[in-house]
């Protein structure tokens, strides 16, 4: 069945994760570990800096001419008999890869990780459609068996603790023996590993992401830590890519510069384990690999974006560093976003591929510190993305009655100075008043949000330009 | 048919978007140049070191992924160091190992190690590969795939020793592809061209750094000093 995205949720989904103490438990150590790491591996690279800065570059040249790039991509992927098929929205991408699957009459689906094929939802049409398919990324796998989605772009099991995960084995992998040992955490990864290696030798298709195009020699790049991408792409007699057209870059030294950035920004690594290569089909003379090679490049509103101020977006990369830096992805985790990309990256894209009306909460789950753009390896603007939707949000009027009234009253008085001054003097001191000798106020009107979770401190009687005249006076002679 | 006029619709929009028609001749040249000639960009000051300072710097981030490296002086001690590796995990004494590659010529018989090759299967303890380099900035092994060369071989094995000549060390990810274009030529290309670094590991259960995820549980590198196959007896 078809996934429909709950971003239109995510307040009341937000709240329900606040009280969830094991998803809290996780997020924790998320929000730890990774700034963490990052922030070593940057700080053995003296040129990351300016690395982000030439990365970002690179991209925006490729922009400007993607037409070109696109088609000579193409080319030489054509060269070697692989095929590309343009996609322009996601229900194309689904029916181009299942009449692969049909033309190759095949039973059996393996996939690496991909984040566009979860924007397409493909997994859930070709079970609809009959076809088995087994996620091979551990993470991914062990959320396929929970029938969840992924919570965090590259850690997509990252809300669940070992017991549960081992529980799922339990319930699940039936034929084994439910009394065996799962205490050590090498055991379930020693069980996915024998169950997934059997998929990789008997199924037909082997799906994978991208994470860039190179238009220098019709290559996908795709890295991994287990292998599993590289082993998806070559035991299948079929290797299907689905990616976007923003991935691409124009030569492998685009690439490498941004491979330098990838892995420190995503998991601390200097490199992902396995950054693999892959230039079409199996040749004449090769011991394996694919017969047959395909590439299927997603649309889905990416050239619209183009030219526009949301370009910016497209030069993500996926690390997920905005994620891990993100107070409220820390706090909330990724389902609470309700569909495919989580955090500050989602709040920027998701807007633009499901509409606002669907995701107009999104860009609102932030607290402008703007750490997700201090650590965002391609500069990506996001804050001002997401200022850019809060605009149009309230220029459509989706923003509901009581928030417009709110900061149209807000509007009026921040533009008569005066009435301001009078008004956020008496507040000054009904709120000294109404504290008392304490200094903290339990409960107050309207800000329920704050009060129910902690006490608010009570201003002193005095307003801030009230105070500044006061020193100047003093300090004057 | 839906691929063309998806494709011409996609092309189309981007144009659009980019307010332009198709782009003119001369900036055409441009972008043809550009990846005819593919321009360096920053390379890290580390990674452009001697040759000794590379050798030292591939070890030490090879070793820094969770490799092991072994130097050895001479091809000729391979088997030897192959076969102490396969006891200590208690693997039968069997190396798979490429086709098509120097390693076959050396004396495999006298270390007591049978040999074998072509696609691994689901259950193959031992492979044993030469390389294409060894890239310092990241203690990085390139590996490519070809004739007797599959790439499953580079995945499947338990345990993957990987043979490296001081030689073949070079600095950075560009030199590599610098390599590779001398190598092949743009229809000659391998379908599979991959950098290793370190065991496959994931941390997908709870956030905890496990190897062995799919790739190989472990990544043995013998760094040797000679490349000295031929003269073998």
């Amino acid at each position: 069945m078809m996934h429909e995205p709950t971003s239109d949720a995510l307040p009341a989904q937000a709240r329900k994760a606040l009280k969830n103490t094991k998803l809290q438990s996780v997020l924790e150590a998320v929000g730890q570990l990774f700034p963490l790491v990052r922030q070593a591996a940057v700080e053995k690279l003296p040129e990351f800096d300016a690395l982000r800065d030439v990365a970002a570059q690179i991209k925006d040249h490729t922009f400007a001419n993607l037409d070109f790039y696109l088609e000579a991509f193409e080319e030489k992927v054509e060269r070697f008999g692989g095929h590309v098929h343009w996609a322009r929205t996601a229900e194309e991408a689904r029916q181009i890869v299942y009449t692969i699957c049909k033309q190759e009459k095949a039973r059996k689906v393996i996939k690496g990780k991909s984040m566009i094929t979860e924007e397409i939802d493909l997994n859930a049409y070709l079970e609809d459609h009959d076809l088995e398919v087994v996620e091979t990324d551990l993470g991914e796998y062990i959320i396929q068996l929970r029938g969840e989605r992924p919570s965090h772009i590259i850690g997509p099991a990252l809300h669940l603790t070992q017991k549960q995960i081992s529980e799922t084995f339990v319930e699940k992998h039936e034929a084994l023996d439910p009394t065996r040992s799962m205490e050590d955490p090498q055991d379930l990864l020693n069980e996915a590993r024998e169950i997934l290696r059997k998929h990789f030798f008997t199924a037909d298709i082997g799906i994978t992401g991208a994470n860039m195009l190179v238009a220098e020699t019709g290559s996908a790049v795709v890295v991994s830590n287990e292998g599993n991408g590289g082993l998806s792409m070559t035991m299948p007699k079929t290797h299907i890519v689905v990616t976007s057209l923003d991935k691409i870059v124009p030569t492998l030294n685009d690439a490498a510069t941004i491979l330098r950035l990838l892995a420190r920004s995503a998991t601390g690594q200097e490199l992902t384990t396995y950054s693999t290569f892959i230039t079409g089909p199996k040749r004449a003379e090769d011991t394996d690999g694919p017969e047959n090679f395909h590439v299927v490049l997603l649309d889905n509103g990416r050239s619209n974006m183009i030219g526009t101020e949301f370009q910016d977006v497209l030069r993500c990369i996926r690390c997920s560093a905005c994620l891990n830096h993100c107070p409220v992805y820390t706090s909330i985790g990724g389902h609470a976003y309700g569909w495919v990309y989580p955090g500050p990256i989602g709040a920027a894209l998701t807007p633009q591929l499901l509409g606002l009306k669907q995701a107009r909460h999104l860009p609102n789950a932030s607290t402008f510190c703007g750490k997700c753009e201090e650590v965002c390896p391609m500069r990506i603007p996001l804050t001002k993305m997401m200022r850019y939707w809060r605009e149009k949000e309230f220029e459509r009027h989706l923003t509901p009655g009581t928030t417009r009234f709110g900061l149209g009253a807000w509007a009026f008085l921040a533009r008569n100075p005066r009435l301001y001054r009078l008004l956020s003097a008496c507040a000054a001191w009904v709120l000294k008043k109404a504290a008392g000798r304490k200094g903290r106020l339990v409960h107050l009107p309207l800000a329920g949000g704050w009060t129910n979770a902690r006490d608010m401190p009570a201003p002193e009687g005095k307003t801030f330009l009230n105070l500044w005249q006061d020193q100047k006076k003093d300090a004057a002679p | 048919m839906t691929h063309c006029t998806a494709r011409q619709e996609i092309l189309g929009t981007l144009r659009k978007s980019l307010h332009r028609e198709d782009l003119p001749q001369n900036q055409i040249s441009i972008l043809q140049n550009r990846l005819n000639q593919p321009e360096r960009h920053i390379i890290p000051k580390q990674a452009q070191g001697s040759h000794g300072a590379l050798v030292a710097l591939f070890v030490s981030k090879a070793e820094a992924a969770q490799a092991s490296v072994t130097r050895l002086q001479s091809m000729k001690d391979i088997p030897s160091e192959v076969a102490q590796i396969a006891a200590g995990y208690n693997y039968p004494a069997l190396a798979h190992l490429p086709q098509q590659c120097a390693l076959n010529e050396l004396d495999w018989p006298r270390a007591q190690v049978r040999t074998t090759s072509g696609t691994p299967t689901q259950d193959c303890p031992l492979g044993v590969t030469d390389c294409f380099a060894g890239i310092a900035e990241s203690g990085t092994i390139m590996v490519h795939s070809g004739q007797g060369r599959p790439h499953a071989l580079n995945l499947v094995p338990d345990t993957l020793i990987v043979v490296v000549t001081t030689a073949q060390i070079i600095g950075a990810y560009e030199d590599a592809f610098d390599l590779a274009r001398q190598r092949f030529q743009p229809h000659t290309w391998p379908r599979i061209v991959s950098w290793i670094t370190g065991p496959s590991r994931t941390a997908d259960i709870a956030g905890i750094i496990l190897f062995g995820a799919h790739g190989s549980r472990r990544a043995h590198i013998l760094l040797v000093d000679s490349d000295d196959i031929k003269q073998q007896e």
